[in-house]
Formats: C-alpha cells, structure tokens, sequence
C-alpha cells in the first residue's frame, strides 16, 4: 500500500511539473482566421417570353454554419463576414432546334424575406452569351446597394438571426427572341464568395 | 540557476512539441486556407527561415575526436530564433476576383493575431488572416553521438509519431517526423595544430501533418557542412567555433478553399543557403555536459542542451 502511495505521489508530483514547465512555453494567442466560402442561387430558366424573373431562396444559416462546422468555429466565434466577390455561369444548357446561341440581358437582384429590406440590384449582365457561359465562373462587378442588403443579412446572422435572402434573376432581354415553340432553357448559377472572420482561442509555443 | 531553467525548457519543450503538434498542424492549415501559392509563400516565409536556422543549429560542438577511444551521448537540444520586426508582415496581394486588385502590408504567420480588412469596389470587403504573434520558433531534438573511431563521430537526429487531434480534428492529421545523420572527422589527429580542429556534414529532413491528398503538410529539408575548431580550458570548459555553409529547402501542401472550392496548393519555397558562424561554450563533466552556442547566418540562431553519456 506503501508502494502504490508512493507512486500516486510521484506521478502527482511529475503531473503538477509538466503543467508548470508548460506553461513557461505556452501562450494563448486570439487568432482571427478566414474561412472562404461560396454561397450560390440556381435559377433554372425555361421560358418562351425574353423578359422574366425567377427567384432563388438563400437560408443563411444553412449555407454559413457547414462552413463553421468544417472549421471547428461557431457563430459566436465570428468577427465579420462581408462579401469579396461575385461570379457567374450557366450549369445547365439545353441546345434549341435548330441549334443557335441565346444572348440574355438584365440583372440579378437582392431582397430579404424575414424582414422588409430590399430589393437592389446586386450585379447585372449584357450581351451574355448562353453558350460562352456554360461551365464558367465569370466575375461579375457588383452594386454597392446590393451588397449592402447582403452585409446587413450576414450582421443579422452574426447576431443570432436566422436572414433568408432571395435572390431574382430579372432577365430584361433575349436575342434571338424566344418564343412558345423555342424556348430559353437553361441553368443560371451567380455565386457569392464571402469572408468569413472568425476568432480562434489557441496555444502556440513561444518559449523565448 | 540559469542553465537548470534551460534545460528544464529544453525537456518541455520536446514533451509539448510531441503534444502540440496536431493543434498546430491544424491550425496552419486553417490559416493557409484562405491563401493560394503566392500569398502562401509570403505569409510562411518567416517560419520557413526559422526552420532551416533551428535545423542547423546545434550540430558540431568539440572538435576534439578520440583516435580510437568509443563514444556514444544522448543528447537533448533546443535550437531557437528570435523574430525581429521585419518577421511580422509581408505584402500580400488580393485574391478571388477581388476589385480593385491590391497589395498591403499583411501580417505573417508570426505577425499580429488581427486579421486586415481592406474595402474594395461596390462594398465588397477582403481579409487577411492574422498570425499567431510569435517571438520565437524553437524546435527540440534528442540526438546520438557515437564516436571515437579512427577519430571520426557519427551524429543521428530522430523521432517520429503518429498526431492525431480532438473535435473536427479527431481525424488521422499525418505524422512529426525529424531524421538527421551526420558525420564529423578530426583533423587535428592528422596535423598537428594548437587548437582541435575537425570538419564534418550533416543532412536533415523534418515532416509534419498530412493534408487531404495524404500527402505531409510540410517538409523540410537541410544541408550542412564545415570545420569547428575547440579546445579545453581549466578541466571542464570547452569554448569552440565553427563555420559551415546551409542549405535548407521547405514545401508545403495544404488544402484551400481560397478559389471557392477545395484543392491541394504546393508551395515550394525557394531554397536559401548561408555563411554560418557558431560560438559557443560546453560545460564537460564525466557523464554529463551541458552547452549553449550563438549561430550567426542570414537569420540568427541560439541552441543549449544538455547530453549524458561516456
């Protein structure tokens, strides 16, 4: 019994050394890192008519927090998150008979459905080819008043909101024409790069 | 006393190196992942530099070699620098379609923790990650020395371990890895000289972590080759010099997701090789010594430590 005492003793007295020798080398550090992410709306387009709009639905808390999670940060954790850039492309492209290329023009605009905040135009297109697009990421020059209603979107997330966003796609214009029997089919895919800052409680070793 | 203090950070510091290799290894890669290639390269640059001055740090001490009398000390080393001001920022560029294109001082991966915004065309915003605010990067190693034979010394450098981190972390993060070999032969036992005098070479290669294609996260590689010279004062005291040329080549690949979707970016830091000149001090009792030495190169370096053996 001794014995087994005196072990006991010896491993709380090595246990209380290493604790204090670590922590002649160990600082805590708040580290504020980035996290990159890409939130994008599908607008899948089938329309006889040039001028339509189609909308897309963004729940911010669904498109940040896999992107938290993957970095081990919760929300509290975050510092800001503010949109970097925009691009587009087309996904999906269904060839008319006979074959021709579609050149769209309009824009793509923002608005929150939790709460009455929008809409603005968040970037525009013209002169798009359909064709050139598909498979690209094109940047795209943004609308401050859009991006405004994006950043106030991701505050409100920040805050513990949960801000759903929609996004419409308002085509103003279509060469050549489209009609009832040759129709504009295809996949449309803006995307959003964001910033993400979140803080990070870390011990690096600085012995010196 | 003073050099208790050392060695007791010098013990430490190899247990906390072994335990805090998955947390770091981690979050390196976090850091780097809002980075591509070109940014990479300047926000690691530092760490980089200090790699390869702690690799070639501590490797030759006494010149004196027996002819024909075998050796063999363990040896536990730390080999450290000192950042300086110029270590802390680079001038990093924007990335992801960023308008307007720019370059700002941006912090290291040993600068300030803050990271820095900078406001572009149409409200949009860019961040750069902050650093984890060191002063020092300290890197410790046990290391063999066999010796004594036909006046030549042969020094090994190792250890190796499975990491593994805990939450999101929990998953299988590589392995730390160090192996070094190295040989040193006297001259002196040839030519006759007022001071023992030898000349030797030493190669390393250190690997961390693994990133998502398997591969390790960073590796490191050194090179070092050139004559010391010591001689023994008052029983136990060994003042010693050398001069040598280093070499040392680092690569990295981490995964990012700076380009919107996750990849493997390789970053291949060109190599630096310096002029390298050590001055130090060994303590040489029977059984047990204990040195610490100065290195002056492109960047600085400091080592002490402590070997037991005969």
């Amino acid at each position: 019994m001794t014995a087994i005492m005196k072990k006991a003793a010896l491993l709380f007295i090595a246990a209380g050394l290493l604790v204090c020798l670590s922590s002649c080398i160990m600082e805590d550090r708040t580290v504020e890192f980035v996290v990159t992410h890409e939130t994008c709306a599908t607008f899948d387009v089938s329309s006889g008519t040039a001028s339509f709009v189609v909308p897309a639905s963004v729940y911010l808390a669904d498109e940040i927090n896999p992107a938290l999670s993957d970095n081990d940060v919760a929300r509290e954790d975050i510092v800001t998150v503010r949109v970097v850039s925009a691009s587009y492309g087309v996904t999906g492209f269904t060839a008319p008979s006979p074959p021709h290329d579609w050149h769209i023009t309009g824009s793509v605009s923002v608005e929150r459905y939790d709460v009455d905040d929008g809409p603005a135009t968040l970037l525009n297109y013209t002169d798009e080819s359909v064709q050139d697009a598909y498979g690209k990421h094109i940047p795209a020059s943004l609308n401050t008043d859009g991006v405004e209603i994006v950043n106030r979107a991701l505050d409100d997330f920040i805050a513990g909101g949960n801000p759903v966003l929609v996004f419409k796609l308002n085509n103003d214009a279509v060469s050549p024409a489209p009609s009832s029997a040759d129709q504009i089919v295809f996949s449309w895919k803006p995307c959003v790069v964001l910033h993400i800052v979140t803080k990070k409680d870390i011990q690096v070793p600085d012995p010196f | 006393m003073v050099s208790s203090g050392l060695v007791r950070k010098g013990f430490a510091l190899f247990v906390l190196i072994v335990c805090l290799a998955p947390p770091v290894s981690a979050q390196i890669n976090d850091q780097l992942s809002a980075y591509t290639g070109a940014n990479a390269t300047g926000y690691l640059q530092p760490l980089a530099n200090a790699f390869g001055a702690d690799l070639n740090t501590g490797i030759f001490r006494s010149a004196s070699i027996p002819r024909m009398h075998p050796t063999l000390r363990l040896e536990i080393e730390v080999m450290s620098v000192i950042f300086g001001d110029g270590d802390k920022t680079f001038r990093a560029a924007t990335e992801n379609g960023f308008t307007p294109a720019q370059r700002v001082e941006a912090p290291t991966i040993v600068g300030s923790e803050k990271a820095v915004l900078i406001d572009g065309d149409g409200g949009t915003t860019y961040a750069f990650p902050g650093g984890f605010n060191l002063h020092s990067f300290a890197l410790a190693a046990p290391q063999l020395r066999i010796g004594g034979i036909y006046g030549t010394e042969a020094i090994i450098r190792y250890f190796a371990l499975k990491i593994s981190g805990e939450g999101k972390e929990s998953k299988d993060l590589g392995d730390i890895g160090l192996f070094g070999l190295g040989l040193k032969h006297s001259i002196s036992q040839h030519i006759a000289m007022p001071v023992d005098v030898s000349a030797g070479f030493f190669w390393q290669r250190f690997s961390l972590g693994k990133n998502n294609e398997g591969d390790h996260l960073m590796t490191s590689n050194a090179f070092s080759f050139g004559v010391q010279a010591s001689k023994k004062f008052a029983m136990f005291f060994v003042p010693y010099a050398g001069l040598s040329y280093d070499t040392h080549k680092m690569d990295l690949a981490y995964d990012s997701k700076a380009t919107g979707t996750e990849k493997t970016v390789d970053v291949n830091f060109e190599g630096t090789s310096t002029m390298h000149l050590t001055l130090g001090l060994m303590f040489n009792a029977p059984g047990m010594n204990l040195f610490g030495e100065y290195n002056v190169a492109s960047q600085s370096s400091f080592s002490f430590g402590v070997g037991f053996g005969f």
